[in-house]
């Protein structure tokens, strides 16, 4: 498969991925034109449907609890003067 | 999206009922990624928790929409895994790919009693198939089908660029399928 091509076959499955996921209105773009590729493309998705519905998992509800205990009272504590660790430059805008 | 931008804002102060919201949200995703690395449900939960403990102590200097703190609250979860693999392993890795496979924990997540024997055994060939890629592969993956995130937010987490991710994330599901294939219907 050239690399073009090869390309694009990544950006469509990374464009149904993110559709998979809710992540993603709108109509798909970027369909291959081989229907080989569409094939792969077909299976592909249909095995990240069947793994992604099998990975989720949640904690216990047992230890949900204890989680949503332990943030509460971290909430709710007095703050101290320098608090934690600086979130990552991505993450901070221009206030 | 107002009620995003204001959940993010109660939660920059502080707010328990927005913790509570932000908790219950991106948990599940969180623990997933940490339960198929370290394979280990104690571990898994205890990683959770200290992530979101973490992220509310810096909540104030966050400034970003509800995506950003997902992306923020999976940097800190990256890098705490890599914390706990590195403590307990005593090894010296900069980073997860560095890490050898012996050096991630190997048990299987704890049985659920209501969890039938079919999907059980289909779990563990999911799992079984994930352990057969590389280390990055099986992070993207994770990240990508358990942890919900997009391959730009990726990217940014792994310190990879997005093409590079999007490549690793072709060829991590040509394995998957490749072992899953036939028996995914």
């Amino acid at each position: 498969m050239g690399g073009r091509r090869k390309k694009q076959l990544e950006s469509a499955l990374d464009e149904r991925l993110d559709a998979l996921a809710g992540r993603r209105a709108g109509e798909l773009e970027e369909v291959p034109e081989e229907e080989t590729e569409a094939r792969q493309l077909q299976q592909l998705l249909a095995v990240a449907r069947f793994a992604r519905e099998l990975l989720q998992a949640e904690p216990s509800p047992t230890a949900k609890a204890r989680h949503l205990q332990m943030l509460m009272e971290a909430a709710l504590a007095p703050r101290a003067p320098e608090d934690g660790p600086e979130p990552p430059a991505g993450d901070r805008g221009s206030d | 999206m107002v009620k995003e931008r204001e959940l993010i804002e109660r939660a920059r102060q502080r707010d328990p009922g927005a913790w509570s919201e932000i908790y219950q949200r991106f948990s599940g995703p969180l623990y997933g990624f940490f339960l198929y690395q370290v394979r280990n449900q104690q571990t898994a939960e205890d990683l959770t928790a200290g992530v979101f403990l973490e992220a509310l102590q810096a909540a104030a200097r966050f400034h970003g929409d509800i995506d950003g703190m997902r992306s923020w609250l999976f940097r800190i979860g990256r890098h705490n895994l890599i914390d706990h693999v590195r403590r307990s392993r005593r090894a010296t890795f900069e980073t997860i790919e560095e890490a050898s496979e012996q050096e991630l924990a190997r048990s299987v997540p704890a049985e659920d009693p209501e969890e039938s024997a079919l999907s059980r055994l289909s779990r563990q060939r999911v799992m079984t198939a994930i352990d057969g890629l590389s280390l990055d592969q099986r992070e993207v993956i994770l990240l990508r089908l358990s942890g919900g995130l997009s391959s730009p937010e990726i990217a940014q987490i792994v310190g990879k660029t997005t093409g590079a991710v999007k490549a690793l994330q072709h060829r991590a599901m040509a394995a998957l399928t490749r072992v899953l294939g036939d028996k995914e219907g």
